[in-house]
């Protein structure tokens, strides 16, 4: 026998001999399903099963809404899926300077939760353009001038911090700076996006627009971390900046229908009468009521665990109703002074379905994965020890 | 060169020819209007007015279509005519929510007037290739007509020459001397759009 193969026969047989216990140990540890996420698998699976059907149709035969509207229901889950997602990482960002121990913790889950609905967001826009393919020309040939661009760029740089904070044992306070910053960029250009666009006088007449997406993106990451982590330690500073963030949103909402009042006549008053009172106050009054007085009463009168929770159910659903309602009213007066009207179809309702599954879905294997790892890495501890 | 058109809606009767030549020629899809003439009524019995104003792409000098394409797909000519480019756009729709004169249509689909029939006209074949489905498209103030040296079809349709084409930069051009003579005016210039469709009322 040569050397070499002296060598071989004696590596072979101290791999078989570590292999054993390391086998065992990663056996003993491999990542099993909870209930509750088998249950979250199962509706992600019936979401999906609505939902591609619907994306495919979308995709490939351009249909949308009913009525003349640009952007509707599509759209408006773009603005709540990236909004969540950067402004979870922003909170997961500023864990990273020490200021909340809780959601340190739980930075891992929350990376994911924030990556796949920064993910699922691209995915949408993906969906919603008239020749998906078309879409990356926004990579090979894009337009700085547009903030389009800027917004779909700092959505991938907001996915990419998301990952690397998800995959660092020890992520350091630059990564958390990084976070905060993409994470407000995220909703700060989004509101621009609308801010900007001249032909619509209900968004580039509305400075508050870009707060309000920040604001929105907030309320929704605190009322989901309330609801889906524990944190008890951090909890009271968490509830108190949702109430402090409600608030905010409600005066930011009461200035834009007072403003608009006060104008009297010309497009914007007739905006503000459609939302108010005409075809869109369901939205308005639901958004105003449910989504931000309710959760404020809530939050404010007795803070239990039932009422945080109805509290930050009621909070997200206000802040779809609210982002729903900006991109209406903005679109409900025509130039020519005629009102639109509109109404999802039910292929934009089943996509819409899908998205939420597809964001549960990337949730569950998220987890599976971090907990494969966990498991490998802790195996690989135990037979060194074991070695 | 800075094409453009003046409208002199005092002579518009609002009979719809521009709409319908605009139709003729590029073959628009059921529903699309690259041109049409708006009306209303001013003042009331026995002193009511029906009112009619033509309206189509103001190809802004700061358009701003063409600032918030993603892509590039919508530009500025430097004949003044804003373009869109159909094999480039993706059809994400913010131009048609940043032009302050809902000029542009997203086209859903390319299907005829005659659907039920399951084919497509003689004509309508003809015409097929300028319109794709996913895409959005606008007036193109017919620049394959002003390159062979021909008028826009609208302006060229009009009975009561109530539109006139011409270049606004030329300062020994018609349609210069009528913007100057008649303090002629853009729509909401306020936005600083700078619009080269201009009105006479």
């Amino acid at each position: 026998m040569t050397t070499q193969q002296e060598k071989a026969t004696a590596h072979t047989a101290q791999a078989t001999h570590t292999k054993a216990p390391l086998d065992a140990v990663t056996q003993a540890k491999r990542p099993r399903f909870t209930r509750a996420q088998l249950l979250a698998g199962i509706i992600a699976l019936l979401c999906l099963i609505v939902g591609i059907p619907s994306w495919v149709i979308q995709m490939t035969t351009v249909q949308f809404g009913e009525g003349l509207v640009t952007w509707g229901l599509n759209i408006d889950l773009f603005f709540l899926s990236a909004g969540i997602g950067s402004s979870l990482l922003a909170v997961t960002g500023l864990s990273l300077f020490g200021v909340l121990p809780g959601v340190y913790a739980q930075r891992k889950f929350l990376s994911i939760i924030s990556f796949a609905c920064l993910f699922v967001a691209s995915w949408i826009v993906f969906v919603d353009a008239g020749t998906p393919l078309r879409v990356f020309s926004i990579i090979f040939s894009p337009q700085f001038n547009s903030l389009f661009v800027w917004d779909f760029y700092f959505i991938a740089l907001a996915a990419l911090i998301s990952l690397i904070i998800l995959f660092k044992r020890e992520p350091k306070r630059a990564l958390g700076c990084l976070g905060i910053v993409f994470g407000l960029a995220v909703t700060i250009t989004e509101g621009c996006v609308l801010a900007v666009s001249v032909g619509t006088p209900h968004w580039s007449l509305n400075i508050g627009i870009p707060i309000l997406f920040v604001l929105e993106g907030m309320i929704a990451a605190l009322a989901l971390i309330l609801l889906i982590s524990r944190v008890p330690q951090e909890e009271k500073r968490l509830v108190n900046a949702l109430l402090a963030l409600l608030a905010a949103a409600l005066v930011v909402n009461a200035v834009d229908v007072l403003v608009g009042a006060y104008l009297g006549s010309g497009i914007e008053a007739t905006t503000i009468a459609v939302m108010v009172v005409g075809g869109l106050a369901p939205l308005f009054w639901g958004q105003i009521l449910l989504g931000l007085l309710v959760p404020l009463i809530l939050l404010a009168i007795r803070r239990t665990r039932v009422s945080i929770s109805c509290a930050a159910v009621l909070a997200i659903v206000g802040v779809f109703l609210g982002k729903l309602m900006t991109l209406l009213s903005g679109q409900a007066v025509l130039a020519d002074g005629t009102l639109s009207t509109y109404m999802p179809s039910l292929l934009e309702l089943g996509a819409c379905v899908g998205y939420v599954g597809f964001v549960l879905l990337i949730v569950l294997v998220g987890m599976q994965i971090v907990a494969h790892r966990a498991a490998q890495n802790e195996s690989v501890l135990v037979s060194e020890e074991l070695a | 060169m800075r094409y453009g058109m003046v409208i002199d809606t005092s002579r518009c009767v609002g009979c719809n020819a521009c709409a319908v030549a605009c139709k003729q020629i590029h073959g628009t899809a059921p529903g699309v209007f690259w041109n049409h003439v708006e009306r209303w009524e001013e003042g009331s019995y026995p002193n009511a007015r029906m009112k009619y104003q033509p309206v189509m792409c103001n190809h802004c000098a700061n358009a701003p279509c063409a600032e918030v394409c993603p892509v590039g797909a919508t530009v500025v000519a430097e004949n003044g005519i804003v373009t869109v480019d159909k094999e480039r756009c993706m059809g994400c729709r913010y131009c048609v929510a940043a032009c302050p004169y809902d000029a542009r249509t997203f086209l859903m689909s390319t299907e005829g007037y005659y659907p039920e029939l399951g084919i497509k006209t003689g004509f309508e074949e003809t015409k097929e290739f300028l319109h794709e489905a996913g895409t959005v498209e606008k007036c193109i103030l017919c620049n394959d007509r002003i390159a062979e040296g021909k008028e826009p079809a609208c302006s060229k349709a009009c009975p009561a020459r109530a539109r006139i084409f011409g270049d606004l930069a030329d300062p020994t051009s018609t349609i210069a001397h009528l913007v100057l003579q008649h303090q002629a005016h853009g729509l909401q210039e306020d936005l600083g759009t700078g619009p080269s469709v201009r009105y006479i009322s």
